[in-house]
């Protein structure tokens, strides 16, 4: 697979910068939008304001797995060395939410349950979901060679995503079967509307961080390329 | 019970915040160097032209 | 007639498998010894309360087999990779899979073995009653070795030629073998307790559709993996 990520035209930043900043500004409109009009929470003092970022990011998490597993699919399928880029890009900024949503599950358990962390099905399945991420990104961190590292990230991205159903399934009958407290969203009342604003907009910095990732991953690959094609070149 | 648990709801924001500003402050760093590392070797900015 | 040829083939890298592992009993030994010694860590750690250590039992059992089994499924590849022969193998048209199945076909013997010697030494260490419902146990122990094996061959085809193969390998493998992991200690718990909430099934079922759908997936995935 000799294709030149060269190829790939990174634009000027005028367009992306400009997404950026949209996406940014959209992300803090939602959060106070949803803080200000969602209604009050008698019981649980406020708390419930923290699942207007700590859900979205959870779903943004797991976008990403879909994005890690599209585009690793793509990467076995056509050797485009921008797929296995695409998808690590994906990975990493899915690692990020991933810990962002742990955090504030965290965050939101303190008060609420009077401990750091419990044995709750989902958050005990996002920390098992934020393994898998390591996982691959400790893959890629130690594999050198582009090619081995793109076709066993692919590998390991599939197979990872795979598992996304089987763990959260798993883990909720662990928990299930042995009786366990009620769920974080049982226990306040959820402002739907403020909560899919702020996920549109998570969305939006999603994109626009997979980009700014994947970017800089393409033009160091690119320069790679170009150093190696000097050097072969100039090797006679 | 209200009055303490503000605090808790301001360190998620503030947790949320410091993750998304440090990200973008580590991925533009590594834009910035990978843009670095092209111009030098191909002495040519990203994005301009064709290349071969 | 391909067909057979890869059958052959399979055979062939299976009895390679055991035998260079047979020839070097000590690589079984060890590994048996290594299941027990962790058992052994488990007793102290947990024990040595005769009830908290029967509660503990179905645990410390897998995952003392786990960690031995990491072992194994590294050296698997061992030999290929110090004799340089793997490439030599890659030749033969159509024979990813033959050396996948291969390879699984040995390592699930190797860890059913070690895992047989395992529990036998954790029903001992850890005063564990055999429940009348041991064929289900044995059922159990199965499908979760499968799904040990089977996950653990496939990772270390990758872990096994990289550069920090000690570590790579548990930190890949572990997260995903945790839908494995709780349904194999679960079942067992169960089980030995009489299963009061007739659980065992759904867990049984579980580790059943995880054993296929990883078999397949890694069946399809492995030749990107080895040929690289």
């Amino acid at each position: 697979m000799t294709d030149d990520v060269h190829s790939v035209q990174v634009p000027r930043s005028g367009g992306w910068t400009t997404f950026g900043v949209v996406s940014i500004a959209a992300l803090i409109a939602t959060q106070v939008f949803a803080f200000i009009s969602s209604p009050p929470d008698v019981n649980m003092g406020q708390l419930e304001k923290i699942l207007y970022v700590h859900v979205p990011a959870a779903w943004v998490m797991f976008l990403c797995f879909a994005i890690v597993l599209v585009y690793s699919l793509r990467f076995l399928w056509k050797g485009r060395e921008e797929d296995d880029l695409l998808a690590a890009a994906a990975a990493e900024v899915g690692a990020i939410f991933n810990g962002l949503t742990l955090l504030l599950g965290m965050i939101w358990g303190k008060p609420a349950w009077g401990v750091w962390w419990v044995w709750d099905a989902r958050l005990t399945s996002t920390l098992v979901l934020f393994l898998v991420f390591v996982g691959y990104l400790a893959l890629r961190a130690f594999v050198e060679d582009p090619q081995r590292r793109g076709q066993w990230s692919a590998a390991v991205g599939i197979l990872g995503a795979l598992n996304v159903p089987i763990v959260w399934e798993s883990v909720t009958w662990w928990r299930t079967l042995h009786q366990m407290p009620s769920t974080m969203q049982d226990m306040a009342k959820i402002y739907w509307v403020g909560m899919f604003a702020n996920f549109g907009a998570m969305v939006l910095v999603m994109v626009y961080f997979i980009r700014r990732r994947y970017e800089a991953a393409a033009i160091e690959r690119a320069a790679e390329h170009a150093a190696q094609a000097a050097a072969l070149g100039g090797d006679e | 019970m209200e009055a303490s648990n503000w605090g808790f709801v301001t360190a998620a924001y503030v947790v949320t915040w410091v993750l998304i500003v440090g990200y973008l402050a580590y991925s533009q760093r590594a834009l910035n160097r990978a843009r670095a590392e092209y111009t030098r070797v191909t002495g040519r900015k990203p994005g301009q032209g064709e290349g071969a | 007639m391909a067909f057979r040829d890869d059958v052959r083939r399979i055979r062939a890298i299976a009895w390679k498998d055991l035998t260079t592992e047979r020839r070097s009993k000590a690589g079984f030994n060890s590994v048996v010894a290594l299941g027990v010694t962790i058992l052994v860590l488990f007793g102290f750690a947990l024990g040595p309360d005769a009830q908290a250590l029967r509660d503990a039992a179905a645990g410390a059992i897998w995952l003392s087999a786990l960690f031995a089994g990491v072992l194994a499924f590294n050296r698997s590849y061992q030999v290929e990779i110090e004799s340089g022969a793997l490439d030599q193998l890659l030749q033969y048209p159509g024979s990813r899979w033959a050396i996948y199945v291969g390879k699984l076909i040995a390592n699930a013997l190797f860890v059913g073995l070690m895992l047989l010697i395992v529990v036998a030494v954790g029903i001992a260490l850890f005063q564990v009653k055999i429940p009348t419902a041991w064929p289900s146990l044995i059922g159990v122990f199965a499908l979760g070795a499968v799904g040990l094996v089977v996950l653990g061959t496939f990772y270390a085809a990758m872990a096994s030629r990289s550069r920090a193969r000690e570590v790579l390998l548990p930190l890949l493998l572990f997260p995903m073998l945790v839908p494995v992991l709780l349904a194999a200690i679960s079942a067992t718990k169960a089980l030995l307790v009489g299963d009061i909430m007739h659980e065992s099934g759904a867990w049984i079922k579980l580790l059943a559709a995880y054993d296929l759908i990883f078999l397949v997936a890694t069946l399809w995935a492995f030749e990107y993996v080895i040929e690289v």
